[in-house]
């Protein structure tokens, strides 16, 4: 199989893996910074789960442990991008079912 | 969206694409994320090329994201050309005015503390680019190379075909097994073949984690630092390796060395001895 020459201007998945997660990154000690990561990434992953979000909404009110394993296909991007998506997952899931029922509370 | 990505009077913060040599052209042009113009603010030998920002990061919807990093790393690249070495910073480096500096003072400041590391990269990283390498295998056809040729294989297969039903399925779950495990192995030697060629021929080398492929598995996954005159017989050797039935290489660059710039430095004073970095 010929070898596949990709310049670099054209792998997208390329770009995400080297600008979200290479490059220099400064640790803030006086709060002068305002981000270190990449909070687009964040925002990808967040998308990716939203499919799969909605049954879980389902069963919300049934769930007494947010699944860990089942947000594990949120990301491609291997153990340390998976469990920043899973934390990612882990706080919008919250966040959403915390609305919810305060909704509920408040009769939407 | 673009309101956000402008600079204006609310710009207290500074987005960092890159630290450069000091450069004559102070001005780049509109060119930043959501047409920002970008410009360096330089500190003694070196600069930070950057562009102006309310203190906010970018947030936004994945395709507007990619879009901004597509941008993030085309002024990098555009800073390199200019400037001949460059430090990428990785997405949504800001840094904001605090209480007794501006922002140009703050990223001036971290300019200082991190001088003599930041120098000796951009020195090191002079006509060297990043490249990154990922072997894939097709293990139907892997799988079905092995049964060809391993001579274990072979004579289990001619045993089933002598046995009964019962005792012919014991062997072909052997079978399956030992094409397992030849494949395992053949991963092995296969990467540390490849790696080892490829380490002869680079500067430096990062092993980054395989990553799940829908029907192909990653056997490597490589940043090599790569002298700009190597890079095509860089491409020889993997064009060798890819020739290989039921091998594909994915040979991407030349990258701006986001893998091997990839340090950690302190704004407020931290020693320059405790930084990190991970290229090899």
């Amino acid at each position: 199989m010929p070898v596949e020459r990709i310049g670099a201007s054209k792998s997208l998945l390329e770009f995400v893996d080297r600008v979200l997660d290479g490059g220099i990154v400064i640790v803030d000690h006086r709060e002068v910074l305002v981000s270190i990561l990449g909070l687009g990434l964040l925002a990808l992953e967040v998308q990716v789960v939203t499919l799969s979000a909605q049954r879980y909404l389902e069963y919300a009110e049934a769930v007494g442990l947010i699944p860990l394993e089942s947000a594990r296909h949120v990301t491609e991007y291997g153990t340390r991008r998976e469990a920043r998506g899973r934390m990612t997952f882990l706080r919008w899931f919250l966040g959403l079912v915390t609305r919810k029922r305060q909704g509920h509370r408040e009769g939407w | 969206m673009e309101d956000q990505n402008q600079g204006g009077s609310g710009a207290s913060a500074r987005y960092i694409y890159a630290v450069i040599p000091r450069v004559a052209r102070v001005r780049l042009g509109a060119i930043g994320i959501g047409g920002a113009r970008v410009y360096t603010l330089p500190h003694r030998a070196i600069a930070a090329v950057v562009h102006d920002r309310p203190p906010e990061p970018y947030q936004g919807e994945p395709e507007t994201v990619a879009g901004w990093v597509k941008v993030h790393n085309n002024v990098i690249d555009r800073a390199w050309s200019e400037a001949g070495s460059v430090l990428p910073m990785r997405f949504n480096v800001i840094i904001k005015a605090d209480g007794e500096r501006s922002a140009d003072e703050n990223v001036r400041q971290w300019l200082e503390l991190e001088y003599s590391n930041l120098q000796a990269k951009l020195d090191e990283f002079r006509n060297k680019v990043e490249l990154g390498v990922q072997v894939l295998w097709d293990p139907a056809v892997i799988a079905q190379r092995i049964v060809e040729s391993s001579e274990e294989i072979k004579a289990l297969r001619a045993e089933m075909a002598t046995k009964s039903r019962g005792a012919a399925y014991f062997i072909e779950h052997k079978i399956a097994s030992a094409v397992k495990e030849e494949m395992e192995r053949k991963a092995q030697r296969d990467f540390t073949t490849c790696y080892q060629r490829l380490k002869e021929r680079s500067e430096g080398t990062c092993v980054n984690k395989v990553r799940k492929q829908d029907d192909r598995a990653m056997i490597a996954n490589l940043s090599l630092l790569v002298r700009r005159e190597r890079v095509q017989e860089i491409g020889a050797v993997l064009q060798e390796a890819g020739d290989e039935q039921g091998v594909e290489i994915r040979f991407t660059g030349p990258w701006p060395p986001y893998t091997f710039a990839a340090t950690v430095g302190a704004i407020g004073g931290e020693p320059e001895s405790s930084r990190r970095g991970n290229a090899s």
